[in-house]
């Protein structure tokens, strides 16, 4: 990973931190604490990534061969499509017999980001370990 | 498909991470090319072929064509 690049990755987490405590402070304490749990989750992932990947560069190994994007582009299609479909199902049998509810929206895009990363981390398990 | 890439990396002594380094892939793609579970580009093909100084036909074969021959 470049450096640049990995200054911007963890300035954005510094900057979620940032919000994680002032949320806490305002009173979204349960809001404030997920967040700054889930920032250090990432941070602590993004370390341990970013050596890994470093210490192949050291020993000349191109980490992001064209196998892995082989496999990144599969499992990106794969979820893109089982997501749509799933969505697409969700709104036509919801719009016919499903209840009238309100939603936050903001929870509701989380949740389909959240559905999605999860098909996609899925997907690149399965992709990898067959190809 | 099926390939001679094990065969050939243990005849020239080398281990499938000096391989991965040579040709510039990671250590994981020279497990799953030789397992035949990956194809790979026709760049990658070169290289190895380069590497092992054959040519790609002779360290790739498509799986028809290595039955026939074993017939």
């Amino acid at each position: 990973m470049s450096k640049p690049m990995t200054f911007i990755k963890y300035f954005i987490l510094a900057l979620i931190g940032v919000i994680a405590i002032w949320q806490i402070i305002d009173g979204s304490s349960a809001f404030g604490v997920g967040l700054l749990a889930g920032i250090v989750f990432s941070a602590v992932a993004l370390g341990i990534k970013s050596r890994q990947l470093n210490h192949m560069v050291e020993k000349g190994i191109e980490p992001y061969d064209e196998r892995v994007w082989m496999i990144a582009g599969k499992a990106s299609y794969a979820s893109m499509k089982i997501f749509a479909i799933i969505i697409a199902l969700i709104v036509l049998f919801g719009s016919i017999w499903g209840p009238q509810t309100l939603v936050n929206p903001y929870n509701l895009l989380g949740i389909c980001l959240a559905c999605l990363m999860l098909l996609y981390v899925g997907f690149y398990y399965y992709y990898s370990r067959i190809m | 498909m099926g390939n001679r890439l094990k065969e050939l990396r243990e005849k020239a002594s080398m281990t499938q991470e000096d391989l991965a380094i040579r040709a510039q892939v990671s250590r994981q793609t020279i497990i799953s090319l030789e397992k035949g579970k990956y194809n790979p580009s026709i760049t990658l093909a070169y290289k190895l072929s380069r590497i092992f100084g054959v040519s790609i036909e002779e360290l790739f074969r498509l799986k028809e064509m290595e039955e026939k021959i074993n017939e």
